[in-house]
């Protein structure tokens, strides 16, 4: 079966739409919260959708509409419990995280198991992707991005020094608690491309693979985008032909892409 | 003449300890301030304190006439920042991109660059003799062009108050006097206001028409001239010293 069929599948179709929005979308974000030493929220953000999607799925709602709210709400929590607990922002996110994936678990056992429900939500199935999630996907993806280039300058203001961000006037407070909102969207909307448990590095592998070969900050972006659609159109082929998971096998492109330009950074002596 | 920043009783605790006591003092518009004192008298925390970075225990700050709280001029304000080397070394940004951050502070939302912003930046990597750094990386420059990066970035806006905290720490003496004689040459032409943290009180008077001796309070505040023959400055040096100070700008 050659490429040209393999494109002619809907499943594929939709696959490669969402998963390039969600990919542009990750690797963006990531960069920023690669560059302002917050990689780890994205991870303990994506338990908090364990949490999530198992309530979503105990009280027979649909699991991504009840994980989009509660997401957002355990990224404020961690905020809070930062600025007003005087708790370290590591800790922060293991404490709303550790009881997030606690809650999931009780309930998933109250539950009987949710079965393969849950197991798809933990390894993601892009090639499962309805027109319905397409859609939603879509129209977040463009609502996050759309916040990222309207706020461009105070988010790069931010990543480079808060203090020097402050005295221009940026509110340093609200951009931060802007940014680990959208991540807690992007979060969420990756879950059905990656899973939970891969989405942390959907949205660190890219932008840390931009870093060894960019140029400028602008450039930085780009890269960090191309490169993260590149694994994702690899991954997603390369698993469809020798029936790998999907998640893991865009995650595994997304690695192969880093070691790549970590080698080309040292050969040009570039880092 | 008009007040750039008012100080009234500001006083900042961090845990147990008082690190600003009690300061209260006013700078004039045009005035070239060179704020001294040992290690650990409070001189960056009373900066952050003046610009809002820290929020103080007690009192109040006034920039141009406007509590900090609703002050939203920061165009009028250039800061350069002591820890260079806080700065991540992979940041992925030129120097004419770290440059042009300095301009954000006067857009609007959505914030945007223009050609005419490009020229100004332009214009402030000239003054500060690193046209030829303008597309290399900052992770890639010496400490020296770092500081005179992030020196562009303070002056790029044109701010009618500079802050610089230790300015000259990590350069050569070359580099030291050109940055010496370039902020007379503002405070002078352009009456630019500019608080200078130094460790050099004894070329301090070469430059600063006033000076602010701190010791977590205020030890000292006015001429120059007027410094080398208190009290104070008896009681904290020994005549010596002070001879040796006094004699050298």
């Amino acid at each position: 079966m050659d490429i040209w069929q393999i494109l002619q599948y809907g499943f594929i179709q939709r696959a490669f739409v969402t998963g390039t929005f969600v990919a542009i979308l990750c690797s963006s974000l990531g960069l920023f919260l690669v560059l302002r030493r917050l990689s780890l929220i994205g991870d303990g953000l994506s338990h908090v959708s364990f949490g999530a999607i198992a309530v979503g799925l105990f009280l027979g709602f649909y699991p991504l509409y009840a994980a989009i709210p509660l997401v957002v709400l355990g990224s404020l929590l961690i905020i809070k419990l930062t600025e007003k607990a005087k708790v370290y922002g590591d800790a922060a996110i293991g404490i709303v995280s550790s009881f997030a994936l606690a809650g999931g678990v009780i309930l998933a056992s109250l539950s009987g198991g949710f079965n393969v429900d849950l197991f798809s939500y933990l390894f993601g199935n892009i090639l499962a992707i309805s027109e319905f999630e397409m859609v939603t996907s879509l129209v977040l993806s463009f609502v996050v991005l759309l916040v990222i280039y309207l706020f461009y300058y105070e988010l790069f203001s931010i990543s480079f020094n808060e203090e020097l961000a402050q005295v221009t006037g940026i509110k340093t407070d609200r951009i931060n608690m802007m940014l680990v909102i959208l991540t807690a969207v992007t979060v969420v909307l990756s879950i059905r491309v990656v899973g939970i448990m891969l989405v942390s590095s959907f949205l660190i592998l890219p932008a840390v693979t931009a870093l060894q070969v960019a140029t400028s900050f602008k450039k930085a972006l780009m890269f960090s985008s191309v490169s993260s659609v590149v694994s994702l159109v690899v991954g997603v082929i390369t698993s469809f032909i020798f029936n790998l998971p999907t998640g893991a096998t865009v995650v595994m492109a997304n690695f192969m892409l880093f070691v790549l330009a970590l080698g080309y950074a040292k050969y040009a002596g570039m880092r | 003449m008009e007040d750039i920043i008012s100080v009234e009783d500001l006083s900042f605790r961090y845990g147990g300890n008082e690190a600003v006591s009690s300061v209260s003092f006013s700078v004039k518009k045009g005035d070239y301030i060179a704020l001294v004192g040992h290690n650990g008298s409070g001189k960056s925390t009373l900066i952050k304190l003046l610009l809002g970075i820290l929020k103080p225990s007690t009192g109040s700050v006034f920039l141009f006439g406007k509590d900090l709280h609703d002050f939203t001029h920061w165009n009028k304000v250039g800061y350069l920042p002591q820890n260079i080397g806080l700065f991540n070394p992979l940041f992925p940004a030129t120097v004419a991109e770290v440059t042009a951050l300095g301009l954000v502070s006067q857009k609007k939302f959505p914030k945007r660059l223009t050609t005419e912003d490009a020229e100004q930046v332009n214009q402030a990597l000239v003054q500060m003799k690193i046209t030829a750094l303008s597309n290399k990386l900052v992770g890639e420059l010496s400490g020296g062009q770092i500081q005179r990066t992030l020196l562009a970035r303070a002056i790029v806006n044109q701010p009618e108050l500079l802050i610089l905290d230790e300015p000259v720490s990590a350069v050569d003496a070359e580099t030291r006097k050109d940055f010496y004689s370039y902020s007379a040459r503002l405070n002078r032409e352009k009456k630019t206001t500019i608080i200078l943290i130094t460790h050099d009180i004894s070329h301090s008077g070469g430059y600063a028409n006033k000076l602010l001796f701190l010791d977590k309070r205020i030890i000292f505040y006015g001429k120059f001239g007027e410094f080398c023959v208190s009290k104070q400055m008896e009681e904290q040096f020994g005549i010596e010293i002070q001879h040796i100070m006094c004699h050298q700008h």
